[in-house]
């Protein structure tokens, strides 16, 4: 007769807080969008092409340049003090929506 | 991914709505992280490809034709918040999750991912019992989160994935030291999953070494000690249980090619206290009647390094050399990020060696900081590869953010220091005792950083030890 098991779950329980998800501009005309990057993978240069496209749909749309917001993927100090800041600058500059990039 | 899913939390939690780019393949990590972080709401929109083997033609027309319009219409897009997933359906500590056959059990828990594709020790009520005798902690005391699913390491799950990998209910001090280090934020346990691929390497030293039967002499890194073998095996099996961190079908571990565990290495403190070194415990401020782990990244290793000669210099320059191979221009990311953690596990007869010619540690580490070198311009291009696109040093001179040394000329061919800091290179004596080898381990900057635990035994170690009769 084989020998039978009872086995528990090596899983931890997970602590998700959820967050909220906001409104969504349905028009970008004359709102402010800010472009935070990782400094990986050509950031500016797809930041560029995104602004072309979206000036051409949104008229009056402005944009916060990345380097208001720091590098969110530098060093431990470098990347607390730009997650630490990023509110403060997000209000300071009026954004309405953020696009980050660039994950690989 | 996760640096900007992490990005995306702070963005959402500040009220302002995040659109975040990912390139394909990382769509599915960052979702994953997503939901950990509470965002699961955000949307990503995939560059499809590669971006650095794509042309810069290709590149500019990919994100015309794909990533442009994809941003333009997840940012004025409603969103589906959709339902939360429930905490509650997920399994209590104590639950029986699975019931039958030794062979039922390895195949469940196979097909759940719950195994690292190795036969697993069924984690029975009873085994895990057996574990918790060997600590003072209660099994529901939380010992971190673990990034990137968010979950709880607690001191239960430390003997359930201790018991999974085979280990010894007595080693569970030594797993609990391990679980304190991948829950430091230090060690930064939510990149483990990047494409560097790097896997953690833990360091004993102590009395726990001979107590516990580790092997630290010949084939001090090969799998065949239970010690060794079984505790390196829990560090991976616990990182994919409890961080979450799994290879396809799973989508939060992008090592690109990575590499398998590392066992357990253990100092050999005989050879080391002969020469009078301090021991690596020593070197990170403990006590020397202490036993304590250090966890850290390793995501190269040298070829092995042979050294001898009349003089100190006759095996420092040879050292030195294969470090640098081992390094190479990936030394780029230690000093942009500022943290570099290479290790030096040197054989003890080269140990013995140097120590003869009157050198110590630290004068080891000073010349190995003073003479590891690497051009600029191989440094940089090499960034730019790895996806560093901005990556410069006159730049980060400029900002304040490396030392001034980094940009002397504006020579390319400049050599500039690959190691940013002599006190962050590790030492530590161990080996075949009968051959003149060391080898090195070079660490992924600042992620897996070296963090260090002491190793908490429990009030009753001697009277559970000698109920064991003293076999380990």
């Amino acid at each position: 007769m084989e020998d039978r098991y009872d086995v528990v779950w090596p899983l931890g329980r997970t602590r998700v807080e959820e967050v909220a998800a906001n409104e969504r501009p349905l028009d970008l005309a004359g709102k402010t969008i800010g472009f935070i990057w990782d400094y990986l993978f050509k950031g500016p240069e797809m930041f560029e092409m995104i602004k072309t496209k979206l000036s051409a749909e949104f008229p009056g749309v402005r944009y916060v340049d990345y380097e208001v917001f720091g590098n969110i993927h530098g060093s431990d100090a470098e990347e607390k003090a730009s997650l630490s800041a990023l509110p403060e600058r997000l209000r300071e500059h009026g954004v309405d929506a953020v696009v980050l990039a660039v994950g690989a | 991914m996760p640096a900007v899913m992490r990005a995306s939390a702070v963005v959402e939690k500040a009220g302002v709505p995040s659109v975040a780019i990912g390139a394909t393949g990382f769509d599915a990590m960052g979702r994953a992280i997503g939901r950990a972080l509470g965002i699961r709401h955000v949307p990503i929109v995939v560059y499809p490809g590669v971006i650095l083997t794509d042309t810069s033609e290709t590149f500019r027309e990919k994100v015309r034709d794909f990533v442009a319009p994809g941003v333009a219409r997840a940012l004025t897009e409603r969103i589906d918040g959709g339902p939360a997933e429930s905490a509650q359906q997920e399994p209590g500590p104590r639950d029986v999750v699975v019931s039958g056959s030794l062979d039922d059990i390895q195949a469940a828990f196979i097909e759940r991912q719950w195994s690292d594709g190795l036969p697993i020790m069924p984690p029975t009520i009873e085994r895990v019992e057996r574990f918790l005798q060997w600590t003072d902690r209660e099994p529901g005391e939380v010992i971190g989160l673990l990034l990137p699913e968010r979950r709880e390491a607690t001191v239960w799950n430390v003997a359930v994935n201790g018991a999974m990998a085979g280990c010894r209910p007595e080693y569970m001090p030594v797993l609990l030291a391990i679980a304190g280090c991948l829950a430091d934020p230090k060690f930064r346990i939510e990149d483990a999953g990047s494409t560097p691929g790097w896997e953690p390497l833990a360091v004993l030293s102590g009395p726990l070494v001979e107590e516990l039967n580790f092997n630290s002499g010949t084939g001090a890194l090969r799998v065949g000690r239970q010690a060794n073998t079984s505790i390196g095996r829990f560090v991976r099996l616990y990182m994919r249980n409890v961080a979450g961190l799994r290879i396809p079908p799973g989508s939060t571990d992008q090592g690109a090619i990575a590499s398998g565990f590392n066992v357990v290495l253990a100092e050999n403190e005989p050879a080391t206290s002969e020469i009078e070194w301090p021991t690596y415990r020593s070197d990170r401020g403990y006590r020397d009647d202490q036993s304590v782990i250090s966890l850290q990244s390793v995501v190269s290793t040298s070829a092995p390094i042979y050294t001898g000669g009349d003089r100190a210099e006759d095996h420092l320059e040879t050292i030195t050399s294969l470090l640098v191979n081992a390094m190479g221009p990936w030394a780029y990311t230690g000093v942009s990020h500022q943290a570099w953690h290479p290790l030096l596990v040197m054989g003890p007869s080269v140990a013995r060696a140097l120590a003869g010619f009157g050198l110590g540690k630290d004068d080891i580490r000073q010349y190995l900081y003073e003479n590891a070198k690497i051009s600029a311009k191989e440094m940089e291009r090499y960034a730019w590869q790895v996806g560093s696109t901005s990556f410069n040093l006159a730049e980060r001179v400029r900002e304040g953010l490396i030392p001034p040394d980094y940009a002397l000329s504006e020579d390319p061919g400049r050599l500039v220091r690959m190691i940013p800091k002599a006190e962050w290179i590790g030492i530590v004596v161990a080996g075949n005792p009968g051959r003149n080898q060391s080898r090195a381990f070079v660490n992924n900057h600042s992620q897996g950083a070296s963090v260090t635990r002491a190793i908490e035994l429990p009030s009753a170690w001697r009277a559970l030890r000698a109920q064991a009769g003293g076999r380990s």
